[in-house]
């Protein structure tokens, strides 16, 4: 291992990297769903840490700020409102499931060897000048990691995100999306709006809350 | 007592006077035009149309009584109880049996006409084409008939005794409920037979060849409700379809080399033919007419044919059918001399199949058997002939058997009738009293076969013996032992078969119509519908050859040996022959005197012969234990295959795995299909997901 | 950060993402399986954004600022809907509101 190219931001994006993965198998793994929801936040701080690390910071802070700070609360509430289960929920591995997770593991076959080479090496031809232009082999770095030799000497990105070019790049270059995304928001807005309404009425008959707490007692509450 | 025979051999002069330039054998193609005449198309037709007609038209005759009409002649080894007086002495013919006679009798007419038209005639063949039957690239064959020197003797043969056969078959089957099925089948019978000697291309002689093949098999089985005639008529057909299997090959090769189907584009182009090819042919088609004319090893169904009504057996057993391959042979004669392995090959099996049959014969009970094997006998004379490379001695032998065994089994069939149904000899005897017409015609048949002094057989026999001893194939270059060479060594055998002959057929004589009667009941002599025809057969029986043997060789130069051309008399002239017919002659009278004495003075001389000889005897009343041998190594084997294959094939793959697999996979997916159709979010996820993965997967690949 | 990150974050993304599509697949409680998108949507932000660095170019942050967006709008709807669904039939689990169910 070259232990030379390491450098402290490299073992604190390794370190925020495991832990990432970690919640994010927590996410999936618990058996409450606020311990999912907990694990979620902590999922979407370090990876704002990994966009921190990375110098872009904008997207970091709107990953704090919307994600862990707005949608993460939407999802507490929710949880809070329709009540914890009584049982916790018992993971159980039925069949479907084995079915579903093995294409899991092909995807992620398919997306580890399948893609390396041939999206990076196209997306070097796109972008000109680039940090990636400079690479000769796609898989240089990690030789470079694990063999120890570093024919070329360390190079670091050098993107800057500046207020500037944010604003650039909203209103001037991609602005028929930003306008889209705001009809977009106004149109959930408007949905969940509608949808979240309590009505005197039940939608189906036989399904109102009365019909319901008939059906399955008063247990559930 | 076979060092006499030996002494007698080897004092014979070895080189015959006969030189090699001088003993021609027939090659060649037929020659001249021939004449078209579009009656022909008719001597085929009218048994058909016969046939047809007889089965419509139905009926017994009136006379008969009503309680006798349902009674079905369920096995040819009938029980004499219940037949009592009502056997067939009345001359009522019923409408079917009418029609199919006067079918087969017009076309005897019809037979005669063409004769005297070929005899006086500018050509030496009638031909007359029906439609151009196929025509596909290098196959052209037409539906044509020909009817040449050669098929005018056998078309005289077949419609003339198949015309008396239908008389006596009229009386025969009297009682029989089913006639009009049995006249049509007879009809049909003749109609195919007509063809198989009339086509002019090897194929419409195979359309004949298999016509009398399946009528033979619903003749043989007309009485099917008993299991045993149903398996004889399956043994017979059988049997006989492995022959034709050789026959077809034969026919393959033929068209290979030469490109056509035609005997006589075939003998034009044989030169042309490479030698082991013509060998090849000659050998396949030598096997279809073992098949068909119950040489080894394809003789089995014969005897088991006699299951069959007799009428049957005279036609088909005596007359016809068996003689389809000698006249296949003949008509093919440049081909065969062509192939002088093949004609080796059928000299040895001709005499083989002749002595065994012989043996056989010896020692039956039955005497429809003792006709059948002697049958087989008289065809591996025939063969023997053919392998001598003398095509037209062995049609004089068909044509002088055809009448004395067509003769004999209808004789035969006579007494069987006349003591009610029995067929075992032991409960014959001393029948001469009691059918007088009967017995004189048996008489005259019995004289006849055994080669007696002058009668049809002796003049027939005679030749065949002479032309295998004096044959010039290889037969005459393979030496058996010091001096002796193969074609002498068949002679010998062929002499010992002639006084085994005598001797049998004088027993089956002696022991029927001579002494006392050893059966139950009063025999009767037969209606005249069935001694009519008796006697009118005996008469060629006897006089024939004397008559008209020369003449009938002569008809046939084409196919006739060069010595055999000048007549009797021009042979007798042969040293060589002289002695040997005179060889012949006492071997034939001293057997047939010999038997003769035995079973009138001296009845229990055989009894002990047999218990001393006891394993011979065992092994000759076995029939050679060929059936036997046929079932372990063939029939077992093959029903054990089709067992394993059934088991294998049948139950298990098809229908254990296929069938019930088939269901079972339907069913199995339908029940794990159907949890997709749970109707939770998580199935419709995992299937929208698990196709995503899909078309990624093939992205990434393609 | 150097040129190791790039490897790094990718795949770090994309297990993140696999993980979270098991988690789709396997959860029966509603509430969780949209968590698992939420997860999914993350690890595609991690992947734009490691690109946008690597390439130089901003255009990939902008884009995923308008996946959070998209993200928030879903988010509010899905819970509507999650909402109704429980006061139709009292349960949020995918399981028992198989009322398609063939």
């Amino acid at each position: 291992m070259n232990t030379e190219s390491l450098s402290i931001l490299n073992i604190f994006m390794f370190i925020l990297g495991g832990l990432s993965l970690v919640s994010g198998l927590g996410v999936v793994l618990s058996r409450k769903s606020l311990n999912s929801a907990l694990c979620l936040v902590a999922t979407m701080f370090l990876i704002a840490g990994q966009f921190a690390l990375m110098r872009a910071d904008f997207i970091a802070t709107l990953q704090v700020m919307l994600y862990a700070g707005a949608i993460m609360i939407l999802f507490v509430f929710v949880i809070m409102l329709l009540g914890v289960e009584k049982d916790a929920e018992k993971l159980s591995f039925s069949v479907p499931s084995y079915f579903s997770i093995s294409f899991v593991f092909l995807f992620f076959g398919i997306l580890f060897f399948g893609f390396r080479d041939g999206i990076i090496t196209s997306a070097k031809s796109i972008v000109e000048g680039s940090y990636l232009d400079q690479l000769e082999s796609t898989t240089e770095p990690i030789n470079n990691f694990v063999t120890g030799t570093s024919s070329n000497p360390v190079l670091v990105p050098d993107l800057v995100v500046t207020p500037k070019s944010i604003g650039n790049s909203i209103l001037v270059d991609q602005v028929v999306s930003f306008q889209a995304i705001g009809i977009l928001l106004l149109a959930s807005i408007v949905g969940a709006a509608f949808l979240a309404q309590t009505k005197k009425a039940p939608l189906l008959p036989g399904r109102g809350l009365k019909a319901m707490k008939e059906k399955h007692g008063s247990s559930t509450n | 007592m076979f060092s006499i025979f030996k002494d007698l051999i080897l004092s014979l002069p070895l080189s015959s006077s006969l030189t090699q330039s001088e003993v021609v054998l027939p090659v060649g193609e037929i020659s001249n035009s021939p004449l078209v005449d579009s009656r022909l198309l008719f001597l085929p037709l009218i048994p058909l149309v016969g046939a047809l007609l007889s089965y419509l038209v139905g009926g017994k005759p009136k006379v008969e009584d009503d309680h006798h009409s349902d009674h079905d002649h369920g096995s040819s080894h009938d029980s004499h109880a219940h037949h009592g007086s009502h056997d067939s002495y009345k001359s009522g013919m019923s409408l079917s049996a009418i029609v199919a006679t006067t079918a087969s009798s017009l076309s005897f007419v019809l037979t005669l006409l063409l004769f005297t038209a070929l005899g006086s005639g500018v050509s030496d063949s009638i031909v007359a084409s029906a439609w151009s039957w196929i025509d596909a690239g290098d196959l052209n064959v037409d539906f044509k008939f020909r009817f040449d020197h050669l098929s005018a003797v056998m078309c005289l043969v077949i419609t003339g005794i198949g015309s008396l056969i239908h008389l006596y078959a009229s009386g025969y089957m009297a009682e029989d409920p089913h006639q009009p099925r049995f006249f049509a089948y007879l009809n049909l019978f003749l109609s195919a037979m007509l063809i198989l000697v009339l086509g002019d291309n090897l194929l419409l002689t195979f359309v004949g060849w298999e016509g009398v093949g399946l009528c033979s098999y619903l003749l043989i089985g007309f009485w099917f409700k008993e299991m045993d005639n149903a398996k004889a008529g399956q043994k017979a057909f059988i049997v006989n379809r492995i022959g034709d299997a050789g026959f077809l090959l034969g026919m393959f090769t033929l068209f290979y080399y030469t490109g056509s189907l035609s005997p006589s584009d075939i003998l034009a182009k044989v030169h042309n033919m490479p030698a082991l090819a013509i060998e090849v042919a000659a050998i396949l088609l030598l096997i279809g007419a073992a098949g068909k004319s119950a040489q080894i090893p394809l003789y089995i169904w014969l005897p088991d044919a006699m299951a069959g009504p007799t009428p049957v057996s005279a036609l088909i057993h005596a007359a016809t059918m068996v003689t389809s391959g000698v006249y296949m042979v003949a008509r093919l004669a440049g081909l065969f001399s062509a192939a002088p392995h093949a004609l080796l090959l059928v000299s040895i099996i001709g005499t083989l199949t002749a002595f065994i049959a012989a043996t056989i014969a010896l020692v039956q009970n039955d005497i429809k058997k003792v006709l059948a094997y002697s049958t087989v006998s008289q065809l591996g004379f025939m063969f023997m002939a053919i392998g001598a490379g003398a095509y037209s001695v062995g049609l004089y032998h068909v044509v002088t058997h055809a009448f004395f065994k067509a003769l004999l089994f209808m004789a035969a069939g006579s007494v069987i009738v006349g003591c009610h149904h029995e067929q075992d000899m032991r409960k014959f005897g001393g029948l001469f009293k009691y059918m007088k017409f009967t017995g004189i015609s048996y008489i005259a048949g019995t004289y006849a076969i055994s080669g007696l002094p002058y009668g049809s057989g002796f003049f027939s026999k005679d030749s065949v013996l002479w032309a295998t001893y004096s044959s010039t194939g290889l037969a005459s270059t393979i030496e058996v032992s010091n001096g002796i060479f193969l074609n002498q060594a068949l002679w010998g055998v062929g002499i010992l078969t002639a006084a085994l002959t005598a001797f049998y057929m004088t027993r089956s004589l002696f022991l029927t119509f001579f002494g006392t009667y050893r059966g139950h009941g009063t025999p009767h002599e037969t209606s005249f519908n069935m001694v009519f025809p008796l006697l009118v057969l005996s008469v060629p029986s006897l006089i024939f050859s004397f008559l008209y043997g020369d003449t009938l060789l002569t008809y046939l130069a084409h196919w006739t040996r060069s010595d055999f051309l000048g007549g009797h008399h021009a042979l007798l002239e042969n040293h060589t022959y002289h002695q040997l017919e005179t060889i012949s002659m006492w071997v034939a009278l001293i057997s047939a005197g010999l038997s003769g004495l035995i079973y009138t003075f001296a009845k229990g001389l055989p009894a002990k012969i047999s218990s001393l000889l006891s394993p011979i005897y065992k092994l000759l009343l076995g029939k050679w234990y060929v059936d036997e041998l046929y079932n372990l190594v063939i029939v077992l084997p093959l029903r054990g295959i089709s067992r394993v294959f059934f088991i294998l094939f049948d139950r298990i793959l098809i229908d254990g795995l296929l069938v019930t697999g088939s269901s079972v996979v339907v069913d199995v997916a339908g029940t794990t299909l159907k949890k997709i159709h749970s109707g939770t979010m998580k199935s419709s996820l995992s299937l929208m997901f698990s196709l995503f993965v899909f078309i990624i997967l093939f992205w990434v690949i393609l | 950060m150097n040129e190791l990150g790039l490897h790094f974050n990718l795949l770090i993304s994309a297990i993140l993402f696999c993980i979270g599509v098991a988690g789709v697949l396997t959860r029966k409680n509603t509430i969780v399986i949209f968590m698992c998108i939420e997860l999914m949507l993350n690890a595609v932000n991690l992947t734009l954004v490691t690109f946008s660095v690597y390439l130089n170019n901003i255009n990939g942050q902008i884009f995923v600022f308008f996946v959070m967006a998209v993200a928030a709008a879903e988010a509010a709807v899905g819970l509507a809907i999650i909402l109704s669904v429980f006061r139709n039939f009292l349960t949020v689990e995918s399981d028992e509101v198989a009322e398609l169910a063939g």
